[in-house]
């Protein structure tokens, strides 16, 4: 979810309104926004935008042009696409990009003043469309060039790492295109997108100037625009035509509303491709659903007139064609998130404010439960506090050094690939670990520790297909000078004892557990835990300097035994 | 009741005693006080102690007095006769005595220091010695100091200590040549010195004595009561002594729930009452249940907000049910018949394989859709979840999430809020509360719920929609679900008075032990 710098000033007069502070909060919920933040002694406010469907809302001009049609709504339309205007710019793609990077695409501008506040709004538009709606520049990257020295038409062509080299924008020197990805900050950081290519995306003019080594970086010669431009051209290069020609639109639309011409650019593609072989930008796109009138009934709960659906839904910038009982709802190419009719239906409520609903609650009566596993888990955590146990509730995820080195003796834990720090990389195969670090923590509290956590835990099982079981453990341990197997012994007796089972003690060795004093709790012949005092080493290993005992059960294994039912995952 | 009555209820019975004894005499020595009350040495010091902090008596004067007992030599002479009186009592006959022959009788009877007796006799002139034979002037004898020192040892003997300035002068002077004579280590006597105060009642002390006598407390009214007063029925002859309840009761170590975990319970109360059944899974899944099921397309940066733990070993998942598979797998591609465009792109069949911590609960209300979910029927998860997010005090590695799905024939828009509007009226008990427009990847439409909390302002209470065709579809559901999430991290927090996420899972044993979830009650 992008946020978005904007100044308050620019925000109003993009939507040719005053807009008070107080007010623009609930304006922004027409555009899914939420102010974070304004800066006392600037005009400078932070805007989060929610929605990821709507890139074209990313950006100042995007929020002014949906609060417009609110607060203006006989605002001129846009008509680039209606004015019919043959393309004066060219681009000619060769086939060496076909594997390459294959798609491009741009427009003119025309009559724009860059200055400053522009200029920023721009590359911060430019960014959040590639970052959060081009994967990274994976899907497409944008270049914005001052139009004044590149001369048309464009090539755009793959070619080897060195056979050309130019200055990139932030050097001084001629680098080639290998260089560029091994010593540029901008080449180490993207590199990866050109992985195993023998060739590399480039665009020139026709006197074989580079504007661009895409997705990379622009050349410094062609590729800077500054203040006092007036001009521009604005491509962008990818691999799927709808994402790219959408930034592409979405930048145009902007630059219109800040007075811009915008003229076309046709591009003509050398190879057999999925889209037109000849394409001109902005690309018009279809944003457009289908849908029977009473939808907009049905889904809302409320008996609605097509004049309703149409007020509304015009004053959030869309256009209807009804027909019959037939409506077409459609928007300009700025938008490309019509996916099923619901968007266009979620449009009309939107427009129409959620608080004009009146609401209802559900009908329909139901019986409340929760599942047997947590009936069965709920009765043994309150039956231990009873026995004088403080509950304890650890993080599920540990460090591998915790239930390994520090915890010998447990069954191996699910670890994590993609760790983001070493305390966190691992899942819990027991509660015993996640206990003893809490022991650990707290030696200064008040002995007798007594403590228990009943939590889920994960162990391996290749007939699983997830290859693991998610479980529910209980787990005591117990922490006083004199505590030892004999005391704890008396509890886990007394905790069978009130889940109606019998068991017996089989001596088990384990690093966990001082020698002879462990034990596998057995019922009818199976083992379903595990009790013992805790070995010096253990405790030395933890820093624990008071002996300790504990047992665990595993609940979800008990579960038939007690209750006769089984787990209920699907 | 008055400030000194209530003060009065408050003495324990020692004060009372020592009091009420000190208040007859108006000053009076600790040595007094022990034999008017009765009490011991060591209580006697510690009711003084307590009533000096009530301002009831204060100390005059100190003296310092000796105590006389028998030394070990003493008792022996006291039981059996000091060496002169047995040495007389041989000669008591009245015929005289070779004076050999009397040394190797007594010494035979195992006597020490013969000798020096007769020698000491003889000083006196109590005894004769005249060629080799002892003969004894017994009436000089009884009046001498000899009987009279026999008699203060078995005194002191009988009394066991004595007090040295109590005794007559002849007596004091007895003691006092024994040392001179004997020295100390030999000496029948030991003496020990003791420094003693006295006492006086303060006005205070007077008026406490005045409220004792008048609600008629003696300092002899039980404390305890105990079985035996129970059984043998003494109890109804007795009075039993008040206490002071301001005192701080000592602490006890006992066990209870978890604060946190009693607030999750707490939650699930409120849910299974407004008819809603659990749903539970497991911790790892695969990326299409957590993500490819619910409509969030493979490439898509909303999966950049649910960025997710991967498992290291295995991978994949082996399989996935292939119903579900092949009808997800089309509506991400075309929409698969759902009415929708579906995300236009060719579907990873690898990749919805790998395997994940699950990053939200709502993979489980797509795995329980796939399963003929009840209709009607409402279900809710409380699931521990996994984000791939920097630890902080907003951040815990994992964390609980609250959420579920509604099934009714003909639920709309105006069911969704008032299904969050009973979320926000009978869990989070919200006076005030506010539907925002949201966006989920899942959901269309989707919609926030805003309260007003009465100390942080309007805060976010949850989220929720219903789900989008392409979704409930492919899973086999055909009527819109509404689904909802409720952010409970920061009701936890306000419910437990706590300001660190982190803290719901503390592994301070002591903070744990103090931590406790009234906001609940509240």
């Amino acid at each position: 979810m992008p946020t978005i710098a904007l100044h308050h000033h620019d925000l109003e007069q993009l939507t040719g309104r005053k807009i008070e502070l107080d007010q623009l909060a609930e304006l922004l919920e027409l555009v899914k926004g939420e102010l974070k933040s304004t800066a006392p002694d600037s005009d400078e406010l932070r805007v989060e935008l929610n929605d990821t469907n709507r890139p074209d809302l990313w950006c100042v001009e995007g929020i002014a042009r949906q609060l417009r049609f609110k607060l203006n709504p006989q605002d001129t339309p846009y008509n680039f696409f209606s004015k019919k205007t043959e393309a004066t710019h060219h681009v000619q793609v060769e086939a060496s990009v076909r594997e390459v990077r294959p798609l491009i695409g741009g427009f003119i501008v025309k009559g724009v003043k860059v200055n400053e506040p522009l200029l920023l709004q721009l590359i911060q538009t430019q960014e959040k469309l590639c970052e959060n709606y081009g994967q990274k520049r994976r899907s497409f990257a944008i270049g914005v060039y001052p139009l004044k020295d590149i001369v048309f038409p464009l090539r755009y062509s793959a070619v080897a790492p060195d056979e050309l080299t130019f200055v990139p924008l932030g050097a001084e020197e001629e680098m080639s295109l290998r260089k560029i990805l091994s010593e540029h900050p901008k080449g180490k950081e993207y590199a990866h997108l050109l992985e195993g290519l023998s060739r590399y995306p480039i665009i020139r003019d026709s006197t074989g100037g580079v504007l661009s080594f895409p997705p990379i970086i622009n050349s410094k010669h062609l590729g800077e625009v500054s203040c006092g431009d007036s001009d521009l051209f604005v491509e962008a290069t990818g691999f799927s035509l709808e994402p790219l020609a959408l930034a592409l639109n979405i930048l145009a639309y902007n630059l219109a509303d800040r007075g811009a011409e915008i003229l076309p650019v046709s591009v003509s593609y050398d190879f057999e491709c999925s889209w037109s072989q000849q394409l001109n930008f902005p690309y018009k796109l279809d944003n457009s659903v289908r849908l029977p009138l009473e939808e907009f009934s049905r889904l809302s709960g409320e008996k609605l007139s097509t004049e309703d659906i149409t007020k509304h839904l015009n004053a959030y910038g869309c256009s209807i064609a009804v027909s019959g009982n037939e409506i077409c709802v459609s928007t300009e190419s700025y938008r490309l998130d019509y996916l099923h009719p619901v968007d266009a239906i979620e449009d009309y409520l939107i427009s129409r404010g959620y608080s004009s609903f009146e609401v209802e609650a559900p009908k329909d009566f139901t019986v409340g439960a929760v599942s047997p596993i947590t009936t069965f888990s709920d009765y043994v955590r309150r039956t231990v506090a009873g026995f004088s146990f403080e509950e304890v509730i650890s993080n599920v995820l540990m460090s591998k050094e915790e239930v390994t080195t520090k915890t010998p003796g447990l069954e191996p834990s699910v670890e994590i690939e993609n760790v983001m720090i070493e305390t966190y990389a691992v899942v819990r195969s027991s509660l015993i670990p996640g206990l003893l670090k809490l022991e650990a923590a707290s030696q200064k509290a008040l002995y007798p520790h007594r403590v228990f956590e009943v939590g889920e835990v994960v162990s391996f099982n290749p007939e699983n297909t997830l290859g693991c079981d998610t479980w529910t453990a209980c787990t005591l341990l117990l922490s006083h000078a004199e505590s030892n197997f004999s005391e704890l012994h008396g509890y886990l007796d007394h905790l069978i004892y009130h889940l109606d089972l019998e068991y017996e003690l089989q001596p088990a060795q384990s690093e966990l557990f001082m020698q002879g004093r462990a034990g596998k709790i057995l019922i009818a012949g199976k083992s379903y835990g595990m009790i013992g005092e805790l070995a010096p080493q253990v405790l030395d290993n933890w820093g624990i300097r008071t002996p300790c005992a504990a047992f665990e059960l595993n609940l979800t294994a008990l579960l038939p035994l007690c209750t006769n039912e089984k787990t209920d995952q699907p | 009741m008055s400030n000194i009555e209530q003060i009065a209820q408050t003495l324990n019975a020692l004060e009372i005693k020592t009091l009420l004894a000190l208040a007859g005499k108006s000053t009076a020595s600790d040595e007094e006080l022990l034999q008017a009350t009765k009490i011991g040495p060591d209580q006697m010091r510690t009711a003084i102690e307590l009533l000096k902090s009530r301002n009831a008596l204060e100390a005059v004067d100190e003296y310092s007095r000796d105590l006389v007992s028998l030394s070990e030599l003493g008792a022996q002479y006291a039981r059996e006769g000091t060496p002169e009186i047995l040495v007389a009592n041989e000669l008591r006959s009245g015929a005289s005595m070779d004076v050999a022959a009397l040394r190797k009788l007594l010494d035979g009877r195992g006597v020490q220091e013969v000798g020096s007796a007769i020698g000491a006799l003889k000083e006196a002139g109590i005894i004769n010695l005249t060629g080799g034979s002892a003969s004894l002037d017994s009436s000089k004898f009884e009046t001498s100091k000899f009987p009279a020192f026999f008699s203060l040892l078995k005194k002191i003997a009988e009394a066991g200590t004595l007090l040295v300035q109590n005794l007559p002068e002849e007596e004091q002077a007895l003691i006092k040549e024994g040392f001179k004579k004997r020295g100390k280590s030999k000496s029948a006597f030991t003496i020990k010195t003791e420094k003693r105060s006295s006492f006086r009642i303060t006005a205070q002390g007077r008026e406490l004595a005045a409220a004792l006598r008048a609600s008629g407390l003696t300092g002899s009214e039980a404390s305890q009561l105990t079985p035996q007063m129970l059984s043998n029925g003494s109890w109804r002859d007795l009075k039993f002594r008040q206490y002071n309840l301001s005192l701080k009761p000592t602490r006890v170590l006992v066990g209870k729930l978890n604060a946190y975990r009693q607030f999750l319970d707490f939650l699930q109360g409120k849910l299974v009452a407004m008819g809603f059944e659990e749903m539970r899974g497991s911790f790892v899944e695969p990326e299409f249940w957590n993500m490819d099921a619910l409509f969030m397309p493979q490439f898509h940066s909303a999966r950049e907000i649910h960025d997710n733990y991967f498992i290291k070993e295995p991978k994949y998942a082996k399989e996935i049910e292939s119903e579900a598979l092949r009808k997800v797998a089309a509506a991400h591609e075309n929409g698969g018949g759902t009415g929708s465009k579906g995300w236009r792109y060719k579907f990873d069949t690898q990749k919805t394989k790998r395997l994940i911590l699950r990053s939200q609960g709502t993979v489980l209300s797509a795995r329980w859709l796939a399963s003929n979910p009840k209709v009607p029927g409402k279900y809710f998860a409380i699931a521990r979840c996994f984000r791939y997010d920097q630890v902080d005090s907003s951040h815990a590695p994992d964390f609980f999430q609250v959420e579920g799905i509604v099934l009714e024939k003909d639920v709309t828009f105006r069911t969704l809020l008032g299904l969050l509007r009973s979320f926000a009226l009978e869990i989070a008990r919200a006076k005030e509360i506010r539907f925002v427009p949201a966006y989920f990847p899942f959901t269309e439409p989707s919609v926030e719920v805003h309260m007003r909390h009465p100390k942080l302002g309007w805060m976010e209470l949850g989220g929720a929609g219903i789900f989008r065709p392409e979704l409930s579809l492919s899973l086999g559901v055909k009527q819109p679900v509404l689904a909802w999430g409720l952010g409970i991290d920061r009701m936890a927090m306000v419910a437990l008075g706590i300001n660190d996420i982190r803290d719901l899972f503390s592994r301070d044993l002591e903070f744990i032990r103090n931590s406790s979830a009234t906001g609940i009650l509240k």
